[in-house]
């Protein structure tokens, strides 16, 4: 991509104000919202998208182009995520209130979040899925990454990320069918 | 009959529920900047290393001053002595702490003990090698 090779070229040759402003310009808003579905808090997303920057921006020296600059920073931003939710799992798991309740209140609550009853009902299915799992889904479904892309994001070859959509994809499935009441 | 399958091809599912703060995308530009090219760590100078021990020795002051001031109130209560007033305690136990502890740091070698936090023209070089921020450099210049 043609920004990516400016923003390498702004960052080598010490130009370094204006390679950030051109990388949180092309990529800061996609970054964001590829967070937010799969954390939902706007709070949580914002937090996450700023380590993101920070890790990218000091890892930028040692990158060597052997990927593209967007599944990079999709793959630093996915460890972030990948990290919180499952800090999050564990101490869900401590808690004593039920995970899928609380997720559904915070929602209910969120003025951030104009989703339908479905849509609403969509997020707790995906909520539901293990973090890996659940990333899958989000890059696949809403993102519509192609699985070569998700292969350089996640490390894992493109034949086993189809196996886990499959999964993903059934199991949000079976869930939707059960929480709308949505008969054969 | 409806393809259960299917239902997730439903225009409804695709569509993002989520919102951003308004202005949030506007100013999403400065507020990374801020944090990003903001974190390189500054120089600690001469006072922020002294800073916690001053504060710890004032306490200490302040501690038994009171103290001294609250015995001395005490033991003339009931006595037939005259007895010193309590702020002059409270002067004399300040006065006589302050004289110790100058005393202690003139036999102290606080330069030998600030060598060890002053960094050498190596640790800065290495220092600014591996930070990522001009920033950095400018604001470490900037405190010289």
């Amino acid at each position: 991509m043609a920004e990516d090779k400016q923003i390498l070229e702004l960052y080598r040759s010490g130009e370094r104000n204006q390679a950030f402003n051109l990388l949180v310009r092309q990529y800061g808003e996609q970054l964001y919202w590829h967070i937010r579905k799969l954390v939902a808090s706007h709070e949580d997303a914002n937090d996450l998208l700023q380590n993101t920057y920070v890790k990218a921006w000091n890892a930028l020296d040692s990158f060597r182009e052997d990927s593209k600059l967007y599944t990079w920073l999709y793959r630093i931003a996915t460890n972030e995520v990948l990290t919180f939710l499952n800090r999050k799992k564990i101490i869900g798991f401590l808690s004593i209130n039920s995970n899928e309740a609380a997720f559904e209140r915070r929602l209910a609550a969120d003025e951030n979040f104009n989703g339908t009853k479905v849509q609403l009902s969509l997020q707790k299915a995906v909520n539901k899925l293990p973090p890996k799992q659940k990333v899958v889904f989000s890059l696949r479904y809403w993102e519509e990454m192609k699985y070569e892309d998700m292969a350089e994001v996640l490390d894992t070859s493109p034949g086993a990320l189809k196996a886990s959509y499959h999964h993903a994809y059934q199991k949000v499935v079976d869930y939707l069918k059960k929480d709308l009441d949505i008969g054969d | 009959m409806t393809n259960n399958k299917d239902i997730l091809e439903r225009e409804e599912f695709r569509q993002n529920p989520f919102t951003a703060p308004e202005g949030y995308f506007a100013s999403l530009e400065d507020q990374l900047r801020d944090k990003v090219l903001g974190t390189g760590k500054r120089p600690v100078g001469l006072v922020g290393v002294l800073k916690p021990a001053l504060m710890m020795v004032c306490s200490f002051a302040v501690i038994i001053g009171l103290g001294y001031g609250v015995l001395s109130l005490t033991n003339s209560i009931g006595s037939g002595q005259p007895q010193m007033s309590a702020y002059d305690a409270v002067a004399d136990a300040v006065e006589n702490f302050d004289s110790a502890m100058f005393e202690y740091l003139d036999e102290y070698d606080l330069d030998g003990y600030m060598a060890q936090f002053t960094p050498s023209e190596e640790d800065i070089m290495r220092y600014f090698a591996t930070s990522s921020t001009d920033a950095a450099l400018y604001d470490y210049l900037a405190s010289l």
